[in-house]
């Protein structure tokens, strides 16, 4: 099946088996290999990537339903200069531990923030992120990040226009 | 080595049931993925896929009309969730939307996916059931849907009664008359989000004159399918809430419901713990009263 | 986290790999494209006890495009661990299931799952056993003629005067579950041949080991070369089985003579990896009546699964933490390792520390309720500290502090206070339970519990283990005059890379840019043992300053000959009354001079592993914690809300991510406790991955009041000891305290799940309700 979309605001035309995975399409045709497999079953969020606007799993993403849509994935996202800061933030706040979890975190991350407009508590951020798993860190720095986020407006911004693109 | 896929992607209904009407072999529809993907087997051996999502009506349309509105079954979650008139005249839905897997999920499952999969554990099956939800089943016969209710369509675990050329089109909900009924909704699960449900339980009910005008009560992964526990709501309607009628309401529910023990939880605890959720709902609907 | 701490971390805080793996750059070994890779697959058995008659490949299917590998290919089948009895490939018998028979490699997945399918082996099933006790007197031999991998005996003082002299007699039987590493990344190995050589590279956490293995398999005909590949998470669940995998992957690779990966995925990955050890204790205390211990008698039982692994030393360090952090005079330990028909376990963060220590905290909760004491006082009483000894008759001369820790997590929660004014709030709400009516309830309203456990863990390899491995570090200077470290040591998320760059720059007292680490390959680091045992940042840390020490002497040799002055090395510089040279510098002039350390244990500490007495460990560890939790009275869901925990690390090499660590391990423990449940059926775990195998989200996270407290190892690198493992340790213990608080009943096993909290009061109300 030939399919277009863009990825990482790139065109891109592939003839791919309509049941493939976004997650092994991105990976083994476009070789974007910072997304992650961590379940395969939508559990965990290693895969996740934007989907028109939206973070979704990339592993459960069929080929056919591609065709049109735009994708982001962490290799368009940290190539954005407004993610020097957002990277620095996530470092300084000493978040991360064997990063396999991480793409997806990230990505979680700045979604949220477009998904809620408000300052939020607690409790709905450890909701927001709960779609991904991290065995290492305890959530405590990540969740921590993203109200360090949540407060820098210039970032904010910056983050929803992501969004639209 | 996979054979030949054959891709069908109607851009609207009229595509959508003249392909239908003319298909000779078996399709598997596919909707937010969510679930097919993840059932390998079956996703390995579907032949000819139907993409819903691209069928415009099944994704952007939302009628509203005076007395209900009607839901695209490929619409996400996710929509739902942000929709102004669903938050408005169905919380309940809303909140047992919210509970379903992460947002990844919710911006890809679907409420229809949600009912075709019927799993007896299936987060909005209760609530669609006290909603008296209807669904408008595809292909149009003489320009009308087939309808039915939630737990028509579900004949057990995993199991419907659809047709293979048969499709949910749409859900419509009926808006709650009088409005503002009162309503509760609570999911049981192993942690508090990204959970498959053990057990949940949905309540919609309305007063008069301090009496229980009507109830719906519906209970999830209790049974093989989703059924409304009428006994429960007879025994509850034109009395008065306290402390007795309550007690007695959760013993009628234990004996309604026919739980199983599973992997996820055991007999005695659906059991005990529907009795429990029930006799919360009730009480909250009771000091709300007040 | 009720306010965000936004931080500036110092310089040497942050961590080293922190951008990359952000920005999603970092290479795994999932992501490495290797030209003309084939795939590795693997046929494993449905029985857990069974005889293999034959193994047929089906005639009609054009094997020529696939490789098969069966034990018989293997020069050597035996996987080099302690004992040798695991094969890479099962022969004649399997005897768990899910273990390997058969291997495939292909081009693509396609072909290997159709060639699979051509594939026939015939089983005659036998009796298996899954049952520890069961094991020990069947005439089914898994192991030996016992079926025990190891038995450990402990005695001291005198157990049965102590009974005598004892008011009362208190026991209790606990029981813990396996659990899952869960790591996110699934297990992964590549091997390349090439001639003779075969280099092997994964997601490990020990190089050296797997060189052993693979070097063994091979009866050393072929040059084993180990590479780390960036490893996302271990947990100790890539100590030992990459070992196998990577047997696996070589076997293929080897055969089809062409790069090969074996990749699990999750599903394959829950299936058949190492888990925890399960465990069994049966404990007796002899107590005053004041609460103090004058005895115990300990028995420990683990279930080892099929094969030895390291069950031996699992057990080792089991026997050796059964006392917990308590100074009890007369003692008697008896632990055993048996076999059964399961899927081998292996090492997990904390290796048979978190179930021993489980144990011991259950038998003081079960003292505290039977004398209504407060939890708390008991363990006060019995709190060991400096200059008493442990079971085996250690000495502790420094650095304890089983008190300091425990005080601390006292003051900090306001445990006391809060015991009563839960205690308080909950009287109503259990009442209403134990009627059976809840209408009453308020809504939203909980149960609220406080618990404390206090835990320990023995830094470093087990008795005379590191005087056996000899772990040895090299550090040259670069033409540039910066420093490079060749070590063994493993970065798997813990921030290895981060604390050892760190130590060296400290004690060179340059930026820690001018010290670099070289790859993990076995080709060009030595041995350094393996990273396992919190023993990393304390034993490769301390031959860094011990290096450290050589490379300033040797730069100032020649810097003081080329100047032919004499120079003081302070803060960085060489100097002396008329110049000033930077470290830097002045190493250009030493380029290409090295320096390498072997560890030896400072000769004060003896241990006799005949006897089991001496010095277990070089030093522990110490932690408390006060686990704060919430139960639904309509659910029975446990929520931990709060926890408050200090550990003695002796000195964080980096505070901020000692802490990091801290929360992981904290939660990894609590999963343990309340969610992380396998069920075994028939030698088949029950489990597929994160769907049915239930660890925290972000929601259930609790509030983390960690604190770090002082208290420095005269041998450590800056007064250091272990870390990695400990937070994991205490946790389980803390939130099952609480439960009994709240319950005034007696919990002996771990994961606590609703569904046996809510049965406490079907029972009590009598109701029944099971039809």
């Amino acid at each position: 099946m030939k399919i277009q979309f863009t990825v990482n605001g790139q065109n891109v035309l592939l003839d791919v088996n309509p049941k493939r995975r976004l997650l092994d399409i991105l990976r083994d045709e476009l070789q974007l290999i910072g997304t992650k497999e961590g379940c395969g079953k939508g559990e965990c969020g290693a895969c996740t990537v934007f989907m028109d606007g939206r973070r979704v799993n990339s592993c459960l993403v069929p080929a056919l339903q591609l065709p049109k849509s735009k994708i982001w994935t962490i290799e368009g996202v940290e190539a954005l200069p407004i993610f020097q800061e957002i990277a620095e933030i996530f470092v300084n706040q000493g978040a991360v531990q064997c990063g396999f979890c991480f793409p997806g975190v990230v990505m979680s991350a700045l979604a949220y923030l477009q998904e809620e407009h408000n300052y939020s508590t607690k409790d709905r951020i450890a909701h927001g992120m709960a779609g991904n798993i991290c065995r290492c860190t305890g959530y405590t720095k990540i969740l921590e990040v993203v109200q360090v986020l949540e407060t820098h407006k210039k970032l904010r911004i910056g983050i929803e226009e992501i969004f639209k693109r | 080595m996979t054979d030949r896929i054959d891709i069908i992607s109607p851009v609207n209904l009229a595509q959508l049931d003249h392909i239908l009407e003319k298909l000779r072999k078996p399709a598997t529809y596919v909707a937010g993925a969510t679930d097919i993907m993840v059932q390998k087997s079956r996703w390995e051996q579907a032949g000819t896929l139907i993409d819903l999502r691209t069928v415009q009506e099944l994704v952007s349309t939302l009628e509203i009309g005076p007395e209900g509105i009607l839901i695209g079954a490929a619409l996400s979650f996710t929509d739902i969730i942000r929709y102004r008139i669903i938050q408005e005249k169905f919380p309940i839905l809303v909140e047992s939307c919210r509970q379903i897997g992460s947002v990844q999920i919710q911006n890809r499952a679907t409420l229809g996916g949600n009912i075709a999969n019927a799993s007896p554990a299936g987060d909005t099956l209760p609530v669609l059931a006290v909603l008296n939800a209807e669904l408008w089943i595809g292909p149009r016969l003489k320009d009308n849907f087939t309808k039915m209710s939630v737990d028509e369509i579900m004949t057990g675990p995993g199991k419907n009664c659809l047709q293979p050329n048969q499709y949910i089109a749409y859900i419509y909900l009926p808006f709650p008359e009088p409005t503002d009924p009162f309503w509760y909704f609570r999911k049981v699960g192993q942690r508090y989000s990204m959970a498959i449900s053990k057990l949940s339980l949905a309540v919609l009910g309305w007063k008069h004159n301090n009496h229980i005008r009507e109830i719906r009560i519906c209970a999830g992964s209790v049974s093989p399918r989703i059924k409304r526990a009428v006994l429960t709501e007879k025994l509850l309607s034109n009395q008065e809430l306290n402390s007795k009628v309550i007690e007695k309401a959760a013993t009628q529910l234990m004996k309604e419901i026919k739980p199983i023990t599973d992997i996820r939880s055991t007999h005695n605890y659906r059991k005990s713990t529907a009795g429990r959720l029930l006799q919360e709902s009730l009480s909250t609907w009771a000091r709300a009263g007040k | 986290m009720s306010e965000f701490k936004p931080h500036q971390l110092a310089a040497l805080e942050r961590r080293v790999d922190a951008a990359p793996k952000v920005r999603g750059q970092v290479r795994y070994i999932r992501d490495l494209k290797i030209p003309g890779m084939w795939l590795g697959k693997t046929i494993r058995s449905p029985y857990a006890h069974a005889h293999i008659l034959g193994i047929q490949l089906d005639r009609k299917f054009d094997w020529k495009q696939v490789v098969v590998v069966t034990a018989k290919d293997i020069p050597v089948n035996q996987v080099a661990m302690l004992e040798n009895d695991m094969p890479f490939l099962a022969e004649k018998t399997v005897k768990y299931r899910g273990e390997a028979v058969v291997l495939l490699a292909a081009e693509n997945q396609d072909l290997l799952n159709e060639a699979a399918r051509h594939v026939r082996i015939d089983y005659k099933p036998l009796p298996a056993i899954f049952d520890v006790f069961a094991s020990q007197v069947s005439f089914t031999k898994i192991f030996g003629d016992n079926n025990l991998f190891k038995e450990i005996a402990i005695s001291r003082g005198n157990v049965e005067k102590a009974r005598q002299n004892s008011d009362l007699t208190i026991e209790i039987e606990t029981k813990t579950g396996f659990q899952e590493h869960l790591y996110l990344e699934p297990q992964g190995v590549i091997a390349i041949p090439e001639g003779d050589q075969v280099t092997i590279q994964g997601s490990l956490q020990c190089p050296y080991y797997v060189k052993r293995a693979i070097d063994n398999m091979f009866a050393g005909e072929k040059r084993i070369t180990v590479i780390q590949a960036p490893t996302g998470g271990a947990f100790g669940g890539k100590e030992d089985y990459p070992s196998l995998l990577a047997g696996h992957a070589a076997l293929l690779a080897v055969k089809a003579g062409r790069p090969l990966g074996m990749f699990y995925d999750r599903e394959e990955d829950v299936q058949v990896t190492t888990k925890r050890h399960p465990s069994y204790h049966q404990d007796i205390a002899y107590v005053n009546k004041d609460g103090r211990i004058i005895g115990v008698e300990l028995t420990i039982f683990l279930d080892g699964g099929a094969y030895c692994t390291l069950s031996p030393v699992v057990l080792a360090r089991s026997a050796l933490t059964a006392l917990g952090c308590y100074h009890v005079p007369n003692v008697r330990i008896l632990a055993k390792a048996v076999a059964t028909h399961t899927v081998p376990s292996g090492a997990f963060r904390g290796f048979g520390g978190p179930q021993a220590i489980f144990a011991i905290e259950m038998l003081i909760e079960k003292i505290a309720y039977t004398l209504n004491l407060p939890p708390d006082q008991v363990r006060k009483r019995n709190l060991i500290r400096k200059g008493q000894r442990t079971a085996t008759g250690q000495l502790l001369k420094y650095s304890v502090s089983a008190r300091d820790t425990f005080q601390d997590v006292l003051r900090r929660s306001g445990y006391k206070k809060k015991f009563r004014t839960y205690q308080n709030h909950n009287a109503d709400i259990l009442k209403y339970l134990r009627k059976g009516s809840v209408s009453s309830l308020k809504a939203g309203e909980k149960l609220k519990g406080i618990g404390i456990s206090v835990s320990q863990h023995g830094a470093g390899f087990t008795g005379t283990g590191e005087n056996k491995i000899n772990g040895k570090i090299r550090v040259e200077i670069l033409p540039d005059g910066r420093v490079k470290i060749f070590s063994a040591a493993t970065e798997m998320g813990q921030g290895e890379e981060t604390a050892i760059r760190t130590i060296m720059a400290k004690a060179l007292g340059i930026g820690r840019e001018a010290v670099i680490l070289s790859d993990i390959n076995t080709d060009v680091v030595p041995d350094s043992g393996p990273t396992v045992a919190s023993r990393t940042t304390m034993i490769v840390g301390s031959l860094l300053i011990e290096a450290a020490k050589e490379i300033v002497k040797k730069v100032k040799i020649d810097l003081s000959t080329k100047r032919k002055l004499s120079f003081t090395y302070r803060n960085g510089f060489f100097h002396n009354s008329s110049e000033k040279h930077a470290f830097q510098d002045a190493a250009k002039l030493s380029a290409g001079w090295s320096v390498e350390k072997q560890y030896r244990h400072p000769p004060i500490i003896q241990f006799d592993d005949i006897l089991w007495t001496g010095d277990a460990y070089p030093v522990f560890s110490w932690a408390a914690a006060v686990a704060e939790i919430e139960v639904d009275p309509i659910t029975f869901d446990v929520r931990v809300s709060r926890y408050t925990t200090s550990h003695d690390i002796g000195k964080a090499i980096n505070p901020d991510q000692a802490v990091a660590q801290i929360q992981g391990g904290s939660l990894q423990g609590i999963g343990y406790a309340l969610y992380e449940k396998i069920r075994l059926e028939e030698g088949h775990f029950d489990i597929t991955g994160f769907t049915d195998y239930i660890i925290p989200t972000a929601t259930e996270m609790p509030e983390f009041e960690v604190s770090l407290i002082e208290n420095p190892y005269p041998y450590g690198p800056f007064g250091a000891k272990g870390l990695g493992e400990l937070p994991l340790v205490g946790a389980a213990p803390a939130v099952v305290s609480a439960l009994w608080m709240i319950f005034q009943e007696e919990f002996n096993e771990i994961p606590v799940l609703p569904e046996f909290l809510a049965k406490i009061f079907e029972r009590k109300t009598g109701k029944n309700v099971s039809d």
